[in-house]
């Protein structure tokens, strides 16, 4: 092959992926007009994806310098990504991987906005309804909490409704984030162990989806562990894809496509400064307990965002594209804990860098209802890997547009995504990065370790329904949750 | 920023069907990043200006994957993808490096390259430094481990293989995970498995899909 014919095949590469990535079909989708219809009920067309690309690579004629795109505030108004826009081409010259893994991170950060926004529809720092208002994602008519999915007695769900506001909540009103008590609210993943800030206090996780992943759920009645059992097809969740148009030139909108959230918060008490935080008045049900008997209790909060993970699966990424954010001071990295000796941080106390060992587990019991933890404990933890890459860049970038506001305060760790998303021999499509934790959510699976430290995709490929017997998930733990 | 990047692409952008593309996407991606490389140490061989110290590591680590293909059989493509967040190539070839007779193996191997017996020449016909040398680039990529060649050879040279003893060195943990032995033999390392709940009452992918590129 000669040298001409080389180059071009590498030119026509880069663009293939970038032409993969406003692709309009989707996993789910299949031709005729049944499937297309319970298609649209499920994942019905959107008309405002933002398709907004990270650098002008792909622009038509190829321009004269590769530019990154500039981060301005009209990125707060420019919407949610349906899908990555994403090339290979880009400010990094031939190397691929790391221009398409900045194309990834550029689409969390456009996702954080889309999603951290107010629920009136204002950008952010501009809604009427204060500093710090309801996000998007925190209005039940947008995300539902899984625990108003996965009803007791596998009821059936309904779409912005939320589960009977147990009787001791009384200080519960709409607009308020009320937090079920599970074990998977304070323990972590592999029941790995609690995270305890520097008030003593428990960190909480909770999670949430999407309505195209609710309505997946629901059609199929996937929210009963009845209703698992006979769906006899793999699970396959909708996915997200940009618009194009069909080989006549007519218009395909996009999709939005099925999207989980996990976040992470931290009670917020002495020491913390509520205004560098998202905060959110909430209710924290704890139900009654045997072992030990316990009454059930409701206890009134403030909370502060200390972690956000944001799923979405595309049909470029059978295995979802996974983007993980967080607070700023929650942890030093292992390298930095000696240069900023008096910081406060969330989750490690400068005072105690030296005598500490960091990320060790507390002490058996946990119990959440007991705080402060007991003997003083408090978590000690550093990050294990650096952000690198162009996270730092983007972070600062997207950070100045949103100074003045909480969200400046809130930081990309990375976006793990699929590099060979339809490999006939690595179902989890051999992911970039090959590791990825959030400090407050995969705490004690930190690291570069195969098999014992944090892969989104390689976890989260062995979740599985409650079939007997048991069958793959589609990448989400949620349906074990199922009653 | 806000016009459809899809909109300005040529005719094969309005192609829809992602099935169809997906092959082709994938394939030219990876001939792509080949080309790159190729592309950029060819022309500067072709003017024979002087290459820069990154062209020379360049132009050895292809000629060492290039290698690397013929010694296990495994596509180039498959060893180091056009798109690659492991890299566990330069971890082998910074191990392979350190050995005096590298420079030699890769000089024979540039120079027989199109030989249609290269192999045969590299591993029974080369000079014992340069054989074992080969063998333990063969093992490392097998077995994610490094065999010192010496080693190799005293086991070659012995009268009795079975009292040798040979300390092979794990190069990293995710050596271990990548080591090809498993992906020969279709299936994965124990307790490192890519594959979802379920799947080992299926058959395996063919040899093919693991070893050749699509």
């Amino acid at each position: 092959m000669s040298k001409k014919a080389l180059l071009f095949a590498g030119i026509v590469g880069a663009l293939g992926f970038t032409m993969l990535a406003g692709s309009s079909s989707s996993i789910g989708q299949v031709a005729g007009a049944a499937s297309d219809s319970l298609e649209d009920k499920i994942n019905p067309p959107v008309a405002n994806c933002n398709v907004t690309p990270d650098s002008n690579a792909n622009q038509n004629p190829p321009p004269s310098k590769i530019v990154p795109t500039p981060i301005t505030r009209s990125l707060l108004t420019s919407g949610q990504p349906c899908a990555q826009t994403v090339s290979g081409k880009g400010p990094h010259g031939n190397d691929l991987l790391l221009n398409l893994q900045r194309g990834f991170d550029f689409y969390s950060w456009l996702t954080f906005v889309a999603l951290n926004s107010p629920n009136d529809g204002a950008p952010i720092g501009e809604s009427k309804k204060g500093q710090d208002p309801t996000t998007v994602w925190e209005d039940i008519n947008n995300y539902m909490q899984l625990a108003d999915v996965m009803l007791p007695e596998g009821r059936p769900p309904t779409w912005g409704v939320r589960d009977t506001v147990p009787p001791q909540c009384k200080d519960f009103r709409e607009g308020m984030m009320l937090i079920r008590m599970t074990e998977e609210t304070f323990n972590q993943p592999f029941k790995s162990g609690p995270l305890i800030d520097q008030n003593g206090n428990y960190a909480l996780f909770d999670i949430l989806m999407n309505e195209p992943m609710f309505a997946y759920i629901a059609e199929h009645r996937l929210y009963s562990v009845q209703g698992q059992e006979e769906f006899a097809e793999p699970i396959v969740f909708p996915s997200g894809s940009n618009p194009t148009k069909d080989k006549d030139g007519k218009p395909i909108l996009g999709r939005m496509g099925a999207i989980m959230l996990k976040v992470s918060w931290k009670v917020l008490g002495d020491n913390d400064d509520p205004r560098k935080f998202h905060t959110v008045d909430a209710v924290i049900y704890t139900p009654p307990s045997e072992k030990p008997k316990t009454d059930a209790t409701c206890v009134r909060r403030k909370l502060g965002l200390v972690g956000f993970h944001a799923v979405h699966k595309t049909a470029f990424a059978p295995q979802w594209i996974w983007t993980t954010f967080e607070h700023v001071d929650n942890v030093p990295d292992k390298e930095g804990v000696k240069a900023h000796k008096s910081r406060h941080y969330n989750f490690f106390n400068s005072a105690r860098a030296a005598s500490r060992t960091p990320n060790e587990l507390p002490p058996q019991p946990w119990n959440p209802s007991k705080e402060p933890f007991t003997n003083d404990f408090k978590s000690q933890i550093v990050r294990e890997i650096s952000v690198t890459d162009d996270a730092p860049a983007l972070n600062k970038g997207f950070q100045m547009i949103l100074a003045g506001t909480v969200w400046a305060n809130y930081m990309l760790i990375s976006t793990q995504w699929p590099t060979d998303a339809r490999s006939a021999t690595d179902p989890t499509g051999a992911p970039a990065p090959t590791f990825l934790a959030n400090t407050t959510l995969e705490t004690y699976s930190q690291g570069k370790m195969p098999i014992a430290s944090s892969s989104c995709m390689a976890c989260h490929g062995n979740a599985t329904t409650q079939h007997k017997p048991a069958t793959p998930s589609d990448f989400t733990f949620t349906l074990e949750k199922a009653h | 920023m806000s016009d459809l990047e899809h909109e300005k692409q040529g005719p094969i952008a309005q192609d829809t069907n992602e099935q169809a593309m997906m092959p082709l996407t994938r394939r030219t991606i990876l001939t792509g990043a080949a080309a790159t490389a190729a592309a950029a140490v060819g022309s500067v061989g072709a003017q024979a200006a002087p290459l820069t110290p990154n062209q020379q590591t360049d132009k050895q680590l292809d000629l060492f994957l290039e290698l690397s293909a013929v010694l296990t059989g495994v596509a180039k493509a498959k060893l180091a993808p056009g798109v690659d967040p492991i890299k566990i190539k330069l971890e082998y070839f910074a191990q392979a490096k350190k050995e005096h007779a590298f420079a030699q193996l890769l000089d024979l191997f540039s120079r027989n390259r199109n030989a249609p017996n290269v192999g045969d020449i590299i591993c029974n016909k080369s000079e014992p430094n340069v054989r074992f040398l080969a063998r333990s680039v063969m093992l490392m990529w097998y077995l994610g481990a490094w065999y010192d060649p010496k080693d190799l050879r005293r086991l070659a040279d012995s009268q009795k293989p079975e009292d040798e003893k040979v300390f092979p060195v794990i190069i990293s943990p995710k050596a271990y995970t990548q080591g090809w032995v498993w992906r020969v033999a279709q299936t994965h390392p124990m307790g490192a498995s890519e594959w979802t709940f379920g799947h080992w009452a299926n058959k395996p992918p063919t040899l093919d899909s693991f070893i050749k590129s699509a």
